[in-house]
């Protein structure tokens, strides 16, 4: 079963060019928002991307995604490239890798009732042909993804500001359900919502994985939570990977210095616990992706940091 | 123990809108001790930033009122004296930190400038004087190379250090009573921490009083001594910090100690999650607004609001029928 | 909130209605008006208003009815409020949504034509405009036009490029959709708000551009009557003869007036936000 690769990625960068210039716009550097990034994700599986903002977790899901071009590298789709393949294509391997959105409130079209966004990818493929549907089996799927998610089927007439933010989740996890894909890539899906509502939606998506098999990349800041959600944790800092661990064993036996760092920063609801934790306090802010660098993008703020890590970057063992 | 800094009797603050009056702040009562620092809690929408607002008599008025309640600082009702008075008291004997560090800090003056302009303001410092003492402060709170950037203006400056910035700017004038609205919610977790222990270690050398304001049950577990929960614009229940976390006694604290993910659960077992969402506070049920989503409901909830009952020792109460005399009682 | 929503249909109402009135009196003088709006009458100069003589509104200075002479503008100024305005919110529109749409170098390019027409004053732009065309009715609607190309221009593109940004767009592409697909269902019927606002102000803004050009002689050419070359005409009679200009005047108000509440309450209803909330 481990060989049952669906994802592979593989030295994938994104690079953006950084213009100046009023008239003409002049490129005077690149921005590297991914530099370098190679991992895989098996069928069935949870994978959590987590980092801090401006690590590159959401660029590389986008690029994953195919909502972003990425410079070089490649993502492979069950052995397809992606990059490579036509536009006709593309769309047809769409279907299986679907997006959950981090803001509830502008992942929905403020025009268009509850009911239609969750049948919209239905329709678009329909329409095409690629899923034969009808208009009344549409409905009828709609219903009853709504159902599954936990939304009542009569909201489908209601737009999406009589719902609160965790409702519109929901329709948004229906949305990504309906044309039935094998991979869910989840951007920050609970970090908007209050908190007695992320464990709903925590809940919802596992149970979900759970019945149709689906596969997940949970893109998330928060490590508690992608410790509960993912099987298998990877860090990101500076857009390349830091460390990537089974969960399991992540909170135990962390071994990158930013991943100690980054756990011993998440708090703990228990205040005795709390109060015996040491805490790395790391250094400084994280430092421009726009930089030239060499070696290790983690040295300034290492406290560990020797020679060799400013002369070469270290590969991933 | 230490004195009483600040006294909060039934506090009540109302909104009147369009869909009728809603009770943002409904009877709350706490007190802050010397060098104690309280958490407030609650979900968006709980009341929890209305109240610190309140505190200040910083209500948009209208369509904001503060409609009862007294809130004594030091023994004198902040309430009853003219609005100068109360302009003293901020910034001077209380000042205040919000969640974003970018849109509180003036884009077109440099960094030095704005914590200058505060010493001159409240504590009469000359215009050298506060520049050398800003200098000194922007050393105190952690800014690397602080002489050279204090010349920098805001956008120079990262989230984090923005943060620290108005934490110097806050405690320029050595307040009594430092409130923080969500400080840390806009950072990264690595900064988080770096904020948290520069106000913790702040607390504890000048003996300053913190009022943290925030949704996370983390990261007040760390850093408060007293924690007041909030639900649906009421404190449903108060504890220290030890007590609150070891023996969560509302319904809904319990709830939501359950329902948050740890780092350190080592088993995987399934969250709880407490069902329904937060009330719109426009339209509460009659009785306890926790009633719909309360897996221990009972038929009073529905009829009456809980008192506050005192349990234990001197913070600990809780708003919940499960503990008021006569009906249901401690197990 | 049924109140609430119900003024908002109040203020619609009364839109409708003040233009549904200004419609009407077009079509009656399409076939009927109390005096023949170009015959001088140098028996009854500058007379006040008076039901015995018949000239409800008075007489200018030659004689005119000037009640006859509002009705016939009427229909001038609405045909030139409502073609310039068509004029430049489709063509403005249409460059707005392809810069936002497409960005790059369509962006840069369109943008920087529409900020050149939109250093001029617009008042400024339009003489300029109907000096190289002539002095023609049908001028004066490109002129007005032409002024507005940039301005729904701007509009247009600064919502699509905000609407672009929302996740419901990525969503969209997500779903398999297309880029024509995303631009009609999911950004086009999102930035109709902040047009009807920029259209009801555009249409009462042409009226005054149009008086304006009128009164500078630009406009329409006496004798034929527009509400502007009225005033222009009323100018050295006005204290003498203060009706000359008071009701073409209150034409004028009136009617900015009811294209403004009109734009005011269509925005709200379309606003599926501010529709009955369960």
């Amino acid at each position: 079963m481990k060989d049952d690769l669906l994802l592979d990625v593989r030295d994938l960068k994104v690079h953006f060019p950084i213009e100046k210039g009023i008239l003409v716009r002049r490129r005077v550097g690149w921005l590297k928002a991914v530099d370098g990034v190679s991992f895989s994700v098996n069928r069935g599986e949870a994978v959590g991307l987590v980092g801090e903002s401006g690590c590159g977790k959401s660029t590389t899901a986008m690029a994953i995604a195919q909502l972003q071009k990425p410079s070089s590298g490649q993502i492979l789709f069950e052995g397809k490239d992606l990059a490579s393949l036509s536009p006709k294509e593309l769309y047809e391997a769409r279907k299986d890798f679907q997006l959950v959105f981090q803001d509830p409130y502008s992942s929905l079209n403020p025009r268009i009732m509850a009911g239609d966004i969750i049948a919209e990818p239905l329709r678009i493929y329909a329409r095409r042909g690629s899923i034969t549907l009808g208009e009344a089996e549409i409905r009828a799927k709609t219903a009853s993804l709504m159902e599954r998610v936990g939304l009542l089927p009569s909201f489908a007439q209601r737009y999406p500001h009589e719902f609160s933010g965790g409702q519109r989740q929901r329709i948004g996890i229906a949305r990504a359900l309906a044309l039935e894909p094998k991979l869910i890539i989840a951007d920050e899906p609970v970090s908007a919502l209050d908190v007695s509502i992320q464990s709903q939606i925590l809940n919802l998506m596992k149970d979900i994985q759970d019945e149709f098999g689906l596969t997940f990349l949970f893109i998330a800041h928060n490590l508690a939570v992608v410790e509960y959600f993912c099987s298998r944790i990877i860090v990101m800092y500076l857009g390349t990977i830091a460390e990537i661990a089974d969960s399991s064993v992540m909170y135990e036996n962390p071994l990158h210095p930013y991943t100690k760092a980054l756990l011993s920063a998440v708090p703990i609801p228990d205040p005795p616990k709390e109060r015996l934790r040491k805490r790395i306090i790391l250094k400084g802010d994280v430092p421009s992706p726009a930089k030239e660098r060499t070696g290790c993008p983690f040295r300034e703020r290492c406290s560990y940091a020797f020679e060799r890590c400013a002369t070469s970057r270290p590969t991933l063992i | 123990m230490e004195e009483i800094l600040l006294e909060v009797n039934n506090l009540r603050t109302v909104f009147d809108t369009e869909y009728g009056t809603v009770k943002a702040v409904d009877d709350i009562s706490f007190t802050l001790r010397k060098g104690e620092v309280l958490g407030l809690v609650g979900e968006s929408g709980c009341g929890k930033s209305v109240t610190n607002l309140s505190l200040l008599r910083l209500i948009p008025e209208p369509p904001g009122r503060i409609s009862g309640g007294r809130i004594l600082f030091k023994g004198k009702d902040l309430l009853v004296g003219d609005e100068e008075e109360v302009r003293l008291v901020r910034g001077g004997s209380i000042a205040m930190i919000f969640q974003d560090p970018m849109t509180s800090l003036n884009p077109l003056l440099k960094i030095s400038l704005q914590i200058a302009e505060a010493l001159q303001l409240h504590r009469g410092m000359g215009r050298k004087e506060a520049l050398a003492k800003a200098a000194e402060l922007l050393k105190a709170i952690g800014i690397p190379d602080a002489e050279a950037r204090a010349n920098d203006y805001p956008h120079q400056f990262s989230g984090g250090m923005r943060q620290r910035v108005m934490i110097a700017m806050a405690i320029s004038c050595n307040p009594d009573i430092l409130i923080a609205d969500e400080p840390t919610t806009a950072l990264d977790v690595t900064i988080q921490a770096q904020i948290l222990e520069l106000i913790k270690s702040l607390s504890g050398e000048n003996t300053m009083s913190v009022i943290m304001i925030t949704h996370d049950l983390g990261v007040v577990a760390g850093i408060c001594d007293t924690i007041c929960v909030m639900y649906a614009g009421k404190i449903v229940e108060k504890a220290s910090v030890d007590d609150l976390f070891a023996q969560p006694l509302h319904p809904y604290t319990k709830g939501l100690l359950d329902s948050i993910p740890r780092i350190d659960a080592g088993s995987r077992k399934r969250l709880y999650s407490i069902p329904g969402s937060p009330p719109n506070l426009a339209s509460l049920p009659p009785g306890c607004p926790f009633r719909p989503r309360c897996d221990k409901a009972m038929e009073i909830c529905g009829r009456e609001m809980p008192p506050e009952t005192s349990l234990g020792d001197a913070p600990r109460s809780v708003r919940c029928w499960l503990y008021a005399s006569g009906e249901g009682g401690l197990e | 909130m049924g109140a609430a929503r119900l003024k908002k249909n109040i203020i619609a109402l009364a839109g409708v209605g003040i233009i549904s009135f200004y419609l009407l009196i077009i079509l009656v003088s399409l076939f009927w008006l109390p005096f023949d709006p170009v015959a001088m009458d140098t028996l009854h100069l500058l007379e006040p208003p008076s039901i015995k003589t018949g000239h409800l509104f008075g007489t200018d200075e030659f004689g005119r009815d000037i009640l006859s002479r509002i009705m016939q503008g009427c229909s001038v100024s609405l045909i030139i409020s409502l073609g310039a305005t068509l004029l430049g919110a489709v063509i403005g529109t249409l460059m707005g949504i392809w810069a936002g749409f497409l960005g790059g170098k369509w962006d840069h390019l369109i943008m920087r034509v529409a900020d050149i027409l939109f250093s001029f004053p617009s008042l400024l732009l339009a003489i300029f405009v109907m000096g190289i065309l002539g002095e023609k009715t049908y001028n004066v609607i490109f002129a007005i036009g032409i002024v507005y190309i940039p301005q729904f221009a701007r509009v247009s593109r600064g919502a699509i490029l905000t609407l672009k940004g929302n996740e419901f767009v990525k969503a969209a592409f997500s779903s398999g959709a297309s880029k024509t697909y995303v631009l009609f269902r999911h950004l086009v019927p999102n930035i109709m708000m902040p047009l009807i606002v920029q259209v009801s102000l555009s249409l009462s803004v042409a009226i005054l551009l149009e008086s304006a050009l009128s009164f500078l002689g630009m406009g329409i050419q006496p004798p034929y009557p527009s509400w502007g070359n009225m005033l222009s005409g009323a100018r050295k009679f006005m204290l003498l003869a203060p009706w000359t200009a008071i009701y073409p005047g209150l034409a004028i108000v009136f009617l900015v007036l009811g294209f403004n509440l009109l734009g005011d309450g269509l925005r709200d209803l379309l606003d599926p936000r501010l529709r009955n909330v369960k």
